[in-house]
C-alpha cells in the first residue's frame, strides 16, 4: 500500500528514473535472505509434503501415487488417536493450570514486593535450560523413590511412579512443565504493568479493592495476553518431542504408549519404528498435513473467540 | 485478599508517618514468593548434591551426602578415555552455536531493514508472509527438510556428499533469518526517524553504509535479545543434531548426553548423570545470569508485541 | 563491556576450533577410533579381575595374530571341527576406512568391540575401523534415514536378526549373499538358528554375530540366609514360588528388603517364560499369541507381580536399583534373576561384595557368591527351555566401502573376532568354533552355557509382521495390573495381529 502512496514521489520530474529502480533492488536485496530462505526450508518442502501425502514414500524410491489412501488410513490407524488423545490430554490439563499459576505469581510480583527482581531472575531461570540435562534431572527428581515422592512422603503421600506408571507420565510431565512457567510469568507481568494506572485510580474512587480490582479491571484487560498464551499452549502441545522422546527412550511402547504425542508418533512413522511396512514418508507427511490443519483450526477459533470475548482497552 | 488490600491502604498512610516500609500485603507476597522461590531452586541444588554423591548414597533419603565426592565427575568426564569425546562436543556445540548466532543477527538486522526502511514492490505482501510462517509449526516441515538436506549438494563437506551429517542443516537456515525476529527487528528499527537515513542519503552513503553505520548500532539492544536467544536455542536443540548428525565425532553435548546415559544400559548411575548434566547446563546459567536483563527484556517484548 | 563480549566470543569459537582441528581433523586422531589406544585405560573400575579372562584373551589374540586361523580351527572340539572354516580367509589386500556402528556404549562391551577391532586391523593391515556406539533405540533409526539420505551411514552395523526380513524389504542394507557365495561361507559355520534368522529369501542379510541364552542366576548366600540348599535351585514354576516363601524378606516398616524372584526382572519376559511352558508363539508361520499356554504364561507373570503388591509397588520397588554393580541382583535386593549368559561376565567386571553373617554372628565382606541353573519350567511342559536372542553384522545400502566392510564382518564374525568377543563379554558366539574356543571351554560355566544352547530357541521369523510382538507388549502392563484378562488382551492381540496379517 505505502509504495503506491509513495509512488507520486517517484514520477515528480527527475533526470532520471534509475533512483527508483535501485531503491527497489536494493530492498529485494536486503530481503534476499529470507526470501531463499522461505523458498529452500519452508516452502519447498511443505509444497513436498503436499505432494508426499498423497503417495507412497520411502525417499529411496520413487512417490507412488496413491490418491487419499494415506488419509483414510489415518482414520482408522488406533496409534493416531492415541496420539490424538494424549495431546489433548496435554492441552486441556495443562493450559489451564499454567495459566492460573502463572497469573497468580505475576499478580503476587506486581504488588512490588522486596526482592522482586531476584524472584523473576528464580522462576525465569528453568527457562533457559531446555535441553536433555534438564530432562534428565526431573526423570531423577521423578523418580519413584526419588525427590518429590520424598517430599510427599513427609506428608504422608505416598506418590506415584511417575514416568513409569502410565496414568502418571502425563501428570508427571505437567508437573514437571510447572518448572517452565518462568517466561509466562513475565509475559503477564509486563501485561498488568502495562495497565494504565488511572484505570485502577478510577476504581478506587468507586471503591473497588483488592479482589475486586483484580476480578474487574486487571484480568480483562490482561485478556489479549491470556487468549495469546492459550494459543501458545495449545501449538506447544501439539509439538512435544524432545522432552516425551528422552523419558520414553525413543521406545513407541514405552509406559504403555501414555507419552505417544503426535509429533514422536509421525518420527515413528517417518522413520519406521511403529508399523509393519517401514518408514513411511508419505504416511508421516499426511500427518504433517493434519496437524497443519488442526493448527490453524486452533488460531483462528482464537482469534474469532478473542474478537468477541476479548476486553481492549480501545472498546472501554 | 479484600483484606490485604485495606491492609494495603493502611500501610500506605502508615509509609507516610515513616514507620514500615512494606505493606502487610507486600509481606504476605513476599512469603508466598520465597516459599516459591525455594522449590524452585531446589531442583539445582538436588542436581549438584547429587553430583557429590557416592553410589551408596543415592538410595537414602539424605539431601545432602554425608561424605561428598567429586568421584562422579572423575567417572563422568575422564573415566574410560571420555575426556577427548567431551571436548569435542563441546567444541562442535560451540562452533555451531556461534555461527547460528551470527548468522541470525545478520540475517534479521538485512532483512528487518529492507521490510522498516526500504520502499519496494512487495514489501507489504512479503511481510505479510513473513508473519504468516510465524504460524507454521517447525515440524510440519520436519520431514521433508530432512529430504530437501538430503538432497542439497555439500561437496564433501564435514567428508559428506549432501547437508546430512554437516553441521550445514544447524547453521546455514540461521543467515536466512526469523520470522519473529525479523518482526521484532523490524518494529524497533521503525522507531528510528527517518531524517536520519535521509541526511545519509543526501551525503551520498549507500544503503549498505546507512544500515552498517546508523542502523546497526541502534538496534544493539535487540541484536543482543536476538543473539541470546538464539544463542540457547542452538545450545540446546536436541531435535536438530538428532535428525542431522550421525558421527559421533560430530555429536554437539546434547547428543553426547543422552549417548553417556545410553552407556548405562537403561539404568543410568544418577550421580555421574547429574554431574555431566550440571557441566553441559552451566554456560548456559552463566550467560543468563550474564545478561539477565536481556533474556528478561526479550521475553517482556514477546509478551507485549503479541498480547 | 559492549566491545568486550564480541571478543570473548571470537576467542572462545577461536579455541573450539582449534580444539576441533587437534580432536580430529585428521580421522585416524578421532579419540574414538584408536582401539589399541583405548585398551589399556578401559581397565575396570573395581580393582578385581574379570581378568582370568581378559588377560587369556590378550594372550590368545597375540597366538592368533601369529597363527593361522586353520590353527584355531584344529584346537575346537570335536562337535565344532565338523564345520568348515574356510569361507573367513581374510583377504588382507583390500583396503578402505570402515565406518562400524553399535550399540554397546557400556565400559565392558566398547573395550571388548574395540579388541575385535583390534584383533582385525591386525589382521587386515589396510583397513582402518571407526567405531561409533549409538543408543539402542536410536541406531537403526538412525541408520534408516542416513541411509534414505544417501549420506552418513556406516559401512556396518549391528541389526538385530529378526529385523534384517524388514531391511531387506525396505532396502536398506544389502545382501551379501555374492559376498558369501564367493568366499564360500553357507551357514553351516553358525548355530542354526541364528544363520536362518539372518536370511531372507535364500540370502544372508547379516552376518550372525552373537546370540545370547536366558538363565538362571542365583544368589548363594540369600539361599543360605533363608536356610535353602545354595547348591540346588528351583526346577520348575512350582520350585521358584516355593523359594520365594523363604527367600522374601520385609523390612521393620512393611516393605521388602528382598525379594526372591521377578518373572520381568534382568533380561527377560513373556517370550522366555512362554517357552518355558511349551507356548509355540508361531504356528503354520503366523504368530499365535493367544494359545492357551502363552495365556497361562501370562497369568503366571501376574501371580508374580500381585505376591510383590501389584505392578506399581513393583515399578517402585525396581526404581530403587541402579546402574551395576547396584542393579537388581548385585545389590541382593532379588535372590534369583533369569538373565542373558553375557551377565556372568558384568559379575565378573563389578565383582560385587556382599556382607555376610557368619555362624558366630560377626559379618565379613565376601563376594557374591552366584549360581548357575536352567530357566525353571511349568510342570506341564516339564522340561528346560530358553530364548536366544542376538545380533549379526550388516552392511547398509550406499556404504563407502562395502568390499572393506565385508572382510570386517568376516573376521568379526569368523573364528577369532568372535571369539575374542566372547572372551570379554561371554557373550555366545553365532560363530559355532568361536563359540568352542579353548579359553573360554576352561570355564565351567560356558559349559553350562553351550548345554543350555541345545534346548534354547531363536526367533521365528514372521516376514508379513516381524514386529508382532508389539501387539503384546502394547498390551502387558494392562494384563499385570488386572485391568483385563490375559484371555481378552491376548484375544485382541490375535485380532489385531491378524489384521496386519491381512486375515
Amino acid at each position: 500500500m505505502s509504495v503506491a502512496a509513495e509512488r507520486p514521489k517517484v514520477s515528480q520530474p527527475r533526470p532520471f528514473l534509475r533512483p527508483a529502480i535501485k531503491e527497489e533492488l536494493t530492498g529485494w536485496l536486503f530481503a534476499s535472505p529470507w526470501i531463499i530462505g522461505f523458498l529452500l526450508f519452508t516452502a519447498a518442502p511443505m509444497l513436498f509434503s503436499i505432494y508426499a501425502s498423497f503417495t507412497d514414500y520411502n525417499i529411496t524410491t520413487t512417490p507412488k501415487w496413491t490418491g487419499v489412501a494415506n488419509y483414510q488410513k489415518l482414520f482408522r490407524d488406533p496409534y493416531f488417536f492415541t496420539s490424538l488423545a494424549n495431546t489433548f490430554w496435554m492441552v486441556i490439563v495443562k493450559t489451564p493450570i499454567v495459566i492460573v499459576v502463572s497469573i497468580a505469581l505475576a499478580l503476587l510480583l506486581a504488588m512490588n514486593v522486596p526482592g522482586g527482581r531476584f524472584f523473576r531472575t528464580v522462576f525465569y531461570l528453568p527457562n533457559v535450560l531446555a535441553g536433555v540435562a534438564a530432562v534428565f534431572l526431573w526423570q531423577w527428581i521423578l523418580a519413584p523413590n526419588g525427590l518429590l515422592n520424598q517430599a510427599l512422603g513427609v506428608f504422608g503421600i505416598e506418590g506415584p511412579a511417575w514416568f513409569s506408571n502410565p496414568d502418571w507420565t502425563k501428570p508427571g510431565l505437567v508437573v514437571m512443565g510447572m518448572w517452565w512457567i518462568g517466561s509466562n510469568v513475565l509475559i503477564y507481568l509486563a501485561g498488568i504493568k502495562g495497565i494504565p494506572k488511572e484505570l485502577y485510580e478510577a476504581a478506587d474512587i468507586d471503591g473497588a479493592v483488592g479482589w475486586a480490582r483484580t476480578w474487574n479491571i486487571t484480568l480483562p484487560l490482561l485478556s489479549p495476553t491470556i487468549f495469546f498464551q492459550v494459543v501458545t499452549g495449545i501449538i506447544g502441545a501439539f509439538q512435544i518431542f524432545s522432552t516425551a522422546f528422552i523419558i520414553s527412550n525413543n521406545d513407541p511402547f514405552f509406559a504403555s504408549q501414555s507419552l505417544l504425542f503426535y509429533v514422536l508418533y509421525l518420527y515413528y512413522r517417518a522413520f519406521g519404528k511403529i508399523g509393519p511396512a517401514g518408514f513411511q514418508m508419505g504416511y508421516a507427511s499426511a500427518m504433517a498435513w493434519i496437524l497443519f490443519v488442526i493448527i490453524m483450526i486452533f488460531t483462528l477459533v482464537q482469534l474469532w473467540l478473542s474478537k468477541r470475548w476479548v476486553y481492549y482497552e480501545s472498546e472501554g | 485478599m479484600a483484606t490485604t488490600s485495606v491492609e494495603a491502604g493502611q500501610a500506605r498512610t502508615a509509609r507516610r508517618i515513616g514507620s514500615p516500609r512494606f505493606s502487610f500485603g507486600q509481606i504476605i507476597a513476599f512469603l508466598i514468593l520465597a516459599l516459591i522461590s525455594v522449590t524452585w531452586i531446589v531442583p539445582f541444588l538436588w542436581m549438584l548434591s547429587t553430583s557429590l554423591k557416592a553410589p551408596q548414597d543415592l538410595v537414602g533419603t539424605n539431601f545432602w551426602p554425608e561424605n561428598p565426592t567429586l568421584e562422579a565427575y572423575r567417572t563422568a568426564f575422564f573415566a574410560f578415555d571420555r575426556l577427548p569425546q567431551w571436548i569435542r562436543w563441546t567444541a562442535n556445540t560451540v562452533t555451531i552455536t556461534f555461527v547460528a548466532v551470527i548468522g541470525k543477527i545478520l540475517s534479521t538486522t538485512l532483512v528487518a531493514y529492507a521490510f522498516a526502511r526500504l520502499r519496494w514492490r512487495g514489501r507489504d505482501a512479503l511481510f505479510t508472509l513473513v508473519l504468516a510462517t510465524m504460524m507454521i509449526p517447525s515440524v510440519v516441515t520436519m520431514i521433508p527438510l530432512f529430504i530437501v538436506f538430503a538432497k542439497l549438494p555439500a561437496f564433501g563437506f564435514q567428508g559428506s556428499p549432501n547437508w546430512i551429517n554437516t553441521f550445514l542443516p544447524l547453521t546455514v537456515p540461521a543467515f536466512t533469518g526469523d520470522a519473529f525476529f525479523i518482526f521484532l527487528m523490524r518494529q524497533h528499527m521503525r522507531s528510528i526517524p527517518m531524517e536520519l537515513s535521509e541526511a545519509a542519503r543526501i551525503d551520498g552513503a549507500g544503503e549498505l553504509r546507512i544500515w552498517w553505520n546508523i542502523i546497526v548500532p541502534t538496534v544493539k539492544p535487540v541484536m543482543a535479545v536476538i543473539a541470546i536467544f538464539t544463542f540457547q536455542g542452538a545450545w540446546e536443540d536436541f531435535m536438530g543434531p538428532l535428525l542431522y548428525l550421525q558421527d559421533e565425532a560430530k555429536y554437539t553435548l546434547q547428543l553426547g548426553l543422552r549417548q553417556f546415559e545410553a552407556a548405562a544400559g537403561g539404568l543410568p548411575a544418577w550421580n555421574e548423570l547429574m554431574a555431566a548434566s550440571l557441566v553441559v547446563m552451566i554456560p548456559v546459567i552463566l550467560v543468563f545470569l550474564m545478561f539477565q536483563k536481556y533474556f528478561i527484556e526479550g521475553i517482556q517484548l514477546t509478551g507485549s508485541l503479541k498480547g | 563491556m559492549r566491545t568486550r563480549i564480541p571478543s570473548m566470543l571470537v576467542s572462545v569459537f577461536m579455541l573450539s576450533i582449534i580444539l576441533a582441528a587437534c580432536g580430529g581433523g585428521q580421522e585416524a586422531a578421532a579419540p574414538t577410533a584408536g582401539a589399541g589406544a583405548a585398551v589399556p585405560s578401559a581397565a575396570p573400575p573395581t580393582s578385581a579381575s574379570d581378568n582370568a579372562s581378559s588377560s587369556a584373551s590378550t594372550n590368545s589374540n597375540a597366538n592368533s595374530n601369529a597363527n593361522t586361523s586353520s590353527d584355531a580351527n584344529a584346537n575346537s572340539n570335536a562337535n565344532a571341527s565338523a564345520n568348515s572354516n574356510a569361507g573367513f580367509t581374510l583377504n588382507p589386500n583390500v583396503s578402505g576406512t570402515v565406518e562400524f556402528w553399535h550399540f554397546w556404549s557400556s565400559p565392558l562391551r566398547r573395550t571388548a568391540i574395540r579388541r575385535v577391532i583390534s584383533v582385525c586391523e591386525a589382521k587386515l593391515p589396510n583397513i582402518k575401523v571407526n567405531e561409533t556406539p549409538k543408543p539402542f533405540g536410536d541406531i537403526w533409526t538412525a541408520n534408516i534415514a542416513a541411509v534414505a539420505a544417501g549420506s552418513g551411514m556406516p559401512d556396518v552395523i549391528v541389526e538385530d536378526r529378526p529385523q534384517l526380513v524388514q531391511r531387506a524389504k525396505d532396502d536398506i542394507d544389502i545382501s551379501l549373499g555374492d559376498y558369501a557365495q564367493r568366499d564360500g561361507i553357507d551357514g553351516s559355520e553358525f548355530w542354526p538358528f541364528t544363520w536362518q534368522e539372518a536370511t531372507v529369501d535364500g540370502k544372508p542379510y547379516g552376518i550372525p554375530f552373537e546370540t545370547d541364552v536366558r538363565v538362571l542366576y542365583w544368589n548363594k548366600q540369600a539361599f543360605k540366609d533363608a536356610g535353602l540348599d545354595p547348591e540346588k535351585p528351583p526346577k520348575t514354576w512350582d520350585d521358584l514360588w516355593a523359594y520365594a516363601d523363604k527367600l522374601d524378606k520385609k523390612n521393620d516398616d512393611g516393605s521388602y528388603a528382598r525379594i526372591a524372584f521377578q518373572p520381568d526382572f534382568g533380561n527377560a519376559g513373556w517370550n522366555v517364560w512362554a517357552r518355558t511352558d511349551g507356548a509355540q508363539l508361531v504356528q503354520d508361520g503366523k504368530p499365535a499369541v493367544n494359545d492357551p499356554k502363552m495365556i497361562e504364561t501370562m497369568d503366571w507373570i501376574k501371580k508374580w507381580y500381585d505376591r510383590y503388591g501389584g505392578y506399581d509397588a513393583v515399578q517402585k520397588f525396581k526404581s530403587t536399583f541402579g546402574a551395576p554393580p547396584n542393579d537388581a541382583f548385585m545389590s541382593g535386593k532379588v535372590a534369583m534373576i533369569l538373565d542373558i549368559n553375557g551377565y556372568s561376565s558384568v559379575l565378573n567386571f563389578y565383582n560385587p561384595k556382599v556382607e555376610v553373617t557368619g555362624a558366630d554372628g560377626k559379618t565379613s565382606q565376601q563376594s557374591l557368591d552366584v549360581g548357575l541353573g536352567d530357566p525353571p519350567y511349568s510342570a506341564s511342559y516339564g522340561k528346560p527351555a530358553s530364548w536366544s536372542g542376538g545380533f549379526a553384522l550388516s552392511i547398509p545400502r550406499g556404504a563407502k566401502n562395502p568390499d572393506a566392510a565385508w572382510e570386517f564382518i568376516k573376521c568379526a564374525t569368523g573364528p577369532e573376532g568372535a571369539a575374542s568377543w566372547s572372551r570379554d563379554t561371554s557373550a555366545m558366539s553365532a560363530n559355532i568354533i568361536a563359540a568352542h574356543d579353548p579359553a573360554l571351554m576352561g570355564d565351567p560355566r560356558w559349559q553350562f552355557f553351550l548345554n543350555a544352547m541345545d534346548y534354547s530357541q531363536g526367533t521365528t521369523v514372521v516376514p508379513a509382521y516381524p514386529n508382532w510382538g508389539q501387539e503384546v507388549d502394547k498390551r502387558r502392563e494392562a494384563i499385570f495390573k488386572g485391568e483385563t484378562s490375559a484371555k481378552d488382551a491376548l484375544d485382541q492381540a490375535q485380532q489385531a495381529i491378524n489384521a496386519e496379517l491381512g486375515q
